[in-house]
């Protein structure tokens, strides 16, 4: 019995550190030299409080996809550069609010399609409550993705924080913005016509500073 | 729309309901509600007698009438479309599926399960030229046979019903197993990284 217990406690020193930590899914599906490359990657992300979670489910879309393994380590890597820089932009100026995982995930999105990551915190701030923000994060993201102003993008969704609109609304402005866009020509008039249309607050300066 | 509001409308129909206590976005609908009750009322009550006049005219009418008729649609037939007729149909199915719910296009979250299940959200896609098309993403660990979809009775319109935990997330449709196309009703489509573009979408887990 006590030899077997040493055979065991020597086998568990010689599992590799890559099975010890990651999630089943990824152990099962990814092919040793894959989930080698990415161990270290993975293992960094988790040592710097950023979200796993995400970095191993763009792993595993590669993998479903068929990316070949370089090109899946070279997107997870950068993927996980940008999170790491999104987290310490929102850490500088909040340094004791928890940040979600998704949040964080939200905001790499937001500064990757030009947000100043100094603006997104006041969302934060417009929010004290502990709601998560990932969806007004992401709302603002696509909104600047369109052609609106960071300001107003950022001034329009506080807005509409304060005014206590459902997330699940404000979730569809940038789909409704596109249907609205072939009549209203420009992306400023077509958010109007999108608020309006989803019963969302305008804001008081929305009609004098049409785009921010 | 949300499944419940059609209960909503039953009930401020019933009188059971204010229309203060309707959903917003039917709420907004007031003057055109008032105008369809208005027309719905019925201003000279029916004669006295005609329900009987009715039901003893159709209980004499011949049996095998009938029988024809119902079996006129029960007998399988052979429908020939054009291609546009048929396209038109299956834009009306997609119309049906996705429009007419009131939420606009793209999937659209519907409503709460538990915590643990997500939100019950519909996925549609136009995929005539498939045999099976399937909806997957990052909640699913991008499983490429992610949640099946069905095709309305072969129109070429794919449907389901997933629930989807409540967050931002990234999907796409596989169809046949190997081509991953991204969600042409969706707003908010990402670039995927690997050359390829995922859809988004939000799903919050209340109203508020």
């Amino acid at each position: 019995m006590r030899a077997m217990a040493v055979w065991v406690a020597l086998a568990s020193l010689l599992v590799p550190g890559s099975l010890s930590g990651q999630s089943p899914d990824l152990v099962a599906r990814l092919d040793p030299q894959l989930l080698e490359s990415v161990r270290p990657i993975l293992e960094a992300a988790r040592q710097d409080s950023l979200p796993v979670a995400t970095l191993e489910s763009k792993i595993l879309e590669g993998v479903a996809k068929g990316v070949p393994a370089p090109r899946i380590r070279e997107v997870s890597f950068r993927l996980a550069d940008e999170l790491r820089s999104a987290r310490a932009l929102l850490r500088a100026s909040m340094p004791t609010v928890p940040l979600a995982g998704g949040e964080i995930s939200a905001a790499a999105m937001a500064i990757r399609h030009g947000v100043p990551a100094d603006r997104l915190v006041e969302l934060w701030q417009t929010e004290p409550g502990g709601r998560s923000l990932e969806i007004p994060v992401v709302v603002v993201a696509e909104l600047v993705r369109r052609g609106i102003s960071a300001d107003a993008s950022i001034a329009l969704m506080t807005h509409a924080m304060e005014a206590g609109t459902p997330m699940n609304r404000a979730a569809q402005i940038p789909a409704k913005l596109d249907l609205m866009l072939p009549s209203a020509g420009a992306p400023q008039a077509a958010l109007l016509e999108a608020l309006r249309s989803l019963g969302i607050p305008i804001p008081p300066w929305a009609g004098r500073r049409p785009g921010g | 729309m949300k499944r419940g509001e059609p209960d909503h409308l039953d009930a401020y129909l019933e009188g059971d309901l204010d229309l203060r206590e309707l959903p917003h976005e039917v709420r907004g609908e007031e003057d055109r509600i008032r105008e369809l009750l208005d027309r719905l009322r019925i201003e000279d009550p029916a004669p006295e007698g005609l329900r009987q006049e009715v039901m003893d005219a159709v209980r004499a009418l011949p049996g095998s009438r009938w029988e024809g008729v119902i079996g006129w649609f029960l007998r399988p037939r052979t429908i020939r479309l054009s291609p546009a007729t048929a396209g038109v149909v299956a834009l009306a199915l997609v119309v049906a599926l996705v429009l007419v719910p009131g939420r606009g296009l793209g999937p659209v979250p519907d409503r709460p399960a538990t915590a643990a299940e997500g939100v019950v959200t519909r996925f549609v896609l136009v995929a005539p030229e498939a045999t099976r098309v399937a909806v997957t993403g990052d909640w699913l660990g991008w499983d490429p046979r992610g949640t099946p979809m069905e095709e309305v009775r072969g129109t070429g319109v794919w449907a389901t019903e997933v629930p989807v935990p409540p967050g931002v997330h990234e999907y796409s449709f596989v169809i046949d197993g190997t081509e991953w196309r991204p969600d042409p009703l969706a707003g908010p489509q990402v670039d995927d990284g690997f050359g390829q573009t995922n859809s988004l979408i939000m799903v919050s887990a209340s109203e508020a």
